[in-house]
């Protein structure tokens, strides 16, 4: 299994969390707010292109609206495998955190 | 109301997300900015914004970097599709461009070779040749300078810094060089002052360059000599013997230092310097008379040569009186070679117009190729029409359409380059024969020629790309999608019709100055010189031949096959020596090409003696003064009667010395230079063996080796310290004319190149138009045409073109030729055949070029041509 990076993840959640309103501004502020990661307006293109060119986002275009001088949005949404991805990762982080024995520290 | 970013940024941002794929980011931008306004106020605003593009921009780099591969693998793709699609006329295409790359480059390195001359000294540019004028004009006449002038002005005028003479035994002579059993004659001999290393840079292998040539009997060689008498053996501190006045007397040489042989690019070509003070014949006595030497003078940086001129005629006013005649003119060393015209230049010197000729003939050449490419774009652009089209509904803006088909055509002329690369080394063998000159690619230029040859090959790719890159992107998409046929414009091809007529224009233009140009070197080689020139074999003498000449020729004259032998102080194609001449009864003396002959001269030449009788030994007087003249000398005068000329008193003065005399004969004309001069008048007068340089033999048998033989028997005997030289006086007269026979040859293979880039081109449309009336062609067969009918059809079109390319080619090629004639006193009036064969060659060229298609269109299947598309 192909895993996707730890930014590429948050970002897959972005998106799954958003819903109807994943664009480019939107899902900036929410990994700024929840995890604190900072990408510019312009950089934050470069990790959806390559999610989209994974296959595990698509995208579509939006109407154009006035507040954006006309120009249209660009939403993203999880396709089936981005989804199936998504939960490969949790089994996979649950698998490896499920019984764990205790950690004695040695000072 | 939205808030707009202000016009610096917001042009900033255009200019970043100018890809549509990018429209979307731009939009975020104008969002965020809209809502900061809103929230902090405008001035936070712009700072954020400001902020937020500079953080953007890797990823607007990577965004333009990605579209651009995308893009160009996409153009590249569909670029080699094209290409291999249509084979046959991407090989058309490749094939021409690549003989215009080659012969734009082996023509650039022809041009930087004449150009480089002298150029490599590093003080070129404060080195100048004092040069002489001998006419009223007040210019340059003579290359060569006076024993003291050089020294003169440098001890009057401080601005002068430095002098260097370099004197030559002899014009066209040889001396003898001798080291052990080894004797050759040697021309590139000079001597020269102390200071030549010093101010040339010539480079020294060995030796110090201030003292090498200090001391009386010291000589540098070069290092080609080295090897020749020394078997590569370190020849310094070792001597060699020279006879330096040609009259037997070998005194040894020190050897003191060794230069690197004396690159082609250098006016003046030696492989001996001797040192100036080893000279014993006293020089200064001729002071600032007679030209003897080469003289070359440093001057300060920044000096006015107007002025400077000007103070040296005041030094000639007040040294050698005033005389019109007489003036002195400095030369910068760099201009030397292509400035030709000066007489006793130490080699031969470049001709500008050379240059501008190969040059222009070059340049026509990748112009032709460059046409069949945009001939052929067009001409197709039907098959590309859809395809543009379609990219532009899908959004593709002109420009990237216009950029891809330059690219195309960058594309087609980069593989030519590489095929041009390999011409060349086919080629550069063949012009460095043909011009003598060592044009090489070498490590030291590669990177050079290996970036004319990209420069030629992206240059004339833009040529021809830009014409389809303009006309295919300006298609309208609606018309070519719908299927509609795209018709090419009567502008385009009307243009296309020009474009064929003016390559056939040039072709032939080409083919006739060729056929032109070997009929005058014809001509030259045939024309009766009023001697017999075949088989008449000539040979430098020296004063052991001189002492024992009657000995000599008797034994020379005991071998059956050698019919005559004469001696003279100048021969026929060499140069000529001047006499003043006065007739009885004449008030002007007039000046004369002198020839000092003995009795046999004019049976040995074969020249007919016309009026009154050869010199002879039953008039014992002849040898003191017997004089016989020219015809054109008689026809020039005004006598009436060539009796009133005959037994008239003369005098002839030469050296200081007047010889009286009476005219005994008038021989018929005879050339004694090349045909680009008139035939001199002729004056031809007994002299001493002690006055001669040459003897001509007339040769009888077809093989001439045991002759040579016997003449080297004869040397051995009786000029043991010389070697023998001779020369076919055919020979020595074809030699005058290489430059013509040179430009003869250089424009054959122009010619011959010129005419096939051409048919490329016509074979290519040719090909187009029969493909393009398949169907027209079907019809018409099956309707009951004949093959001919068809080809007529076919070819008829091209036909006119060629027709027309004639009617212009024509005058152009009469004026060009008639200008190069020009120069001949001698000459041809170019015959109808030049005209008629190139342009029949040119006619016939082109008809078996269509007809090759043609034909394979007629024997298609009709029902295989209306089925077509």
């Amino acid at each position: 299994m192909k895993l996707p990076s730890r930014t590429e993840e948050l970002i897959l959640l972005a998106v799954w969390r958003l819903e109807e309103n994943a664009y480019g501004i939107t899902i900036r502020r929410y990994l700024k707010e929840e995890a604190g990661i900072d990408y510019s307006i312009g950089g934050i293109y470069v990790p959806l292109e390559r999610l989209v060119s994974k296959g595990m986002l698509s995208s579509r275009q939006g109407d154009p609206t006035p507040a954006r001088g006309g120009m249209s949005k660009r939403y993203f949404q999880l396709t089936a495998e981005g989804v199936a991805v998504l939960r490969d990762i949790r089994a996979l982080t649950n698998r490896l955190w499920d019984n764990l024995p205790d950690i004695v520290f040695h000072n | 109301m939205i808030h707009r970013p202000p016009q610096i940024l917001f042009w900033l941002l255009r200019l970043l997300a100018r890809n549509p794929h990018t429209y979307p980011i731009f939009g975020d931008f104008q969002e965020c900015y809209d809502a900061d306004v809103r929230d902090h106020g405008q001035r936070r605003a712009n700072l954020q914004l400001t902020v937020e593009i500079i953080r953007s921009l890797p990823a607007f780099l990577s965004y333009q970097l990605s579209w651009g591969i995308v893009m160009f693998s996409n153009y590249l793709r569909i670029a080699v599709r094209n290409l291999l699609k249509q084979k046959g006329y991407s090989l058309l295409n490749v094939v021409g461009l690549a003989i215009g790359i080659a012969c734009c480059v082996l023509i650039l390195l022809f041009v930087r070779h004449e150009l480089s001359f002298d150029n490599f000294h590093e003080r070129a540019d404060q080195i100048y040749r004092l040069n002489m004028g001998t006419g009223n004009a007040g210019q340059s006449t003579n290359a060569n300078s006076s024993y003291l002038q050089g020294i003169g002005i440098r001890d009057e005028l401080p601005e002068v810094r430095e002098v260097v003479r370099f004197r030559k035994m002899g014009w066209g002579e040889k001396r003898v060089f001798a080291r052990n059993e080894q004797r050759f004659y040697e021309e590139r001999f000079f001597f020269a002052d102390s200071n030549i290393f010093e101010v040339f840079s010539f480079p020294l292998l060995k030796g110090d360059a201030s003292t090498v040539l200090d001391a009386p009997y010291q000589i540098v060689i070069s290092n080609s000599m080295t090897k020749k008498y020394f078997a590569g053996e370190n020849p310094v501190g070792q001597s060699i013997n020279l006879d330096a006045y040609n009259n037997g007397e070998f005194l040894p040489y020190q050897i003191t230092g060794i230069f690197a042989d004396v690159p082609a690019n250098s006016h003046i070509q030696f492989d001996f310097l001797a040192s100036f003070s080893s000279q014993v014949d006293d020089m200064e006595r001729l002071g600032w008379g007679m030209e003897s030497v080469y003289t070359y003078v440093t001057l300060n940086e920044g000096v006015d040569i107007v002025q400077l001129e000007a103070k040296m005629a005041e030094i000639v006013d007040r040294r050698v009186g005033p005389d019109p005649w007489y003036s002195l003119h400095l030369q910068p060393l760099q201009d030397i070679h292509l400035n030709a015209g000066l007489r006793a230049e130490p080699t031969p010197a470049g001709d500008m117009a050379y240059v501008y000729i190969f040059s222009s003939v070059a340049a026509f050449i990748l112009l032709l190729a460059c046409i069949n490419f945009m001939n052929l774009a067009t001409a197709r652009s039907a098959r590309r029409a859809r395809e543009v089209g379609m990219r532009k509904v899908l959004g593709a803006f002109r420009g990237q359409l216009i950029k891809q088909f330059l690219g195309e055509a960058l594309l087609l002329s980069l593989i030519a380059a590489v095929l041009a690369v390999l011409l060349l080394y086919l080629m550069i063998p063949i012009l460095n024969q043909m011009l003598e000159q060592p044009l090489v690619i070498s490590m030291l230029n590669i990177g050079e020629v290996a970036l004319g040859i990209l420069g030629i090959a992206l240059l004339s790719g833009l040529i021809a790309g830009s014409y389809p890159a303009f006309v295919l992107s300006a298609f309208r998409p609606s018309e070519t999608v719908k299927g509609n046929r795209f018709m090419p414009n009567s502008w385009a091809s009307r243009l296309r019709r020009g474009l064929v007529v003016f390559q056939f224009s040039i072709s032939i233009v080409l083919m006739i100055c060729t056929a032109v140009i070997f009929q005058q070197l014809d001509y030259i080689r045939t024309k009766n010189l009023g001697f017999a020139r075949e088989q008449l074999l000539v040979s430098p003498i020296n004063d052991q031949i001189r002492e024992r000449f009657e000995g000599m020729k008797s034994f020379v004259l005991s071998h059956p096959d050698i019919q005559a032998l004469t001696t003279s102080e100048q021969v026929p194609a060499r140069a000529g020596n001047g006499a003043s001449f006065r007739i009885e009864g004449m008030e002007e003396p007039l000046g004369l090409t002198r020839l000092f002959v003995d009795h046999d001269f004019n049976s040995t030449y074969d020249l007919d003696i016309l009026f009154g009788r050869d010199f002879s030994e039953a008039f014992a007087e002849d040898e003191e003064e017997a004089f016989i003249i020219s015809n054109s000398l008689f026809t020039g005068l005004g006598f009436d009667h060539p009796d009133s000329l005959l037994g008239k008193q003369v005098h002839m003065r030469h050296g200081g010395q007047t010889y009286p005399g009476r005219i005994v004969g008038i021989t018929e004309d005879f050339h004694l230079f090349s045909f680009r001069n008139a035939i001199p008048a002729v004056v031809l007068k007994i002299m001493p063996p002690a006055k001669m340089n040459f003897v001509s033999l007339r040769v009888t048998a077809e093989n001439v080796g045991p002759v040579l033989a016997h003449l080297e028997k004869a040397w051995a005997q009786f000029a043991p310290d010389y070697p023998f030289e001779y020369s076919f006086l055919d020979d020595d007269f074809a030699q005058l004319h290489k430059a013509d026979t040179r430009m003869g040859n250089v424009f054959r293979y122009f010619a011959a190149l010129a005419i096939i880039v051409a048919c490329l081109g016509l074979l290519g449309l040719a090909t187009f138009t029969a493909e393009q009336r398949t169907r027209e062609i079907g019809v018409r067969k099956v309707l009951g045409a004949s093959g001919k009918q068809i080809l007529i059809l076919l070819s008829r079109e091209f036909t006119q073109w060629v027709m027309i390319a004639v009617v212009i080619a024509w005058p152009l090629a009469y004026w060009l030729m008639t200008l190069w004639l020009a120069d001949f006193q001698h000459r041809i009036t170019p015959g109808l055949l030049v005209f008629l064969l190139p342009a029949a060659v040119a006619l016939l060229l082109a008809i078996l070029t269509i007809s090759f298609q043609t034909i394979r269109a007629i024997f298609t299947n009709p029902v295989e041509a209306l089925r077509y598309e």
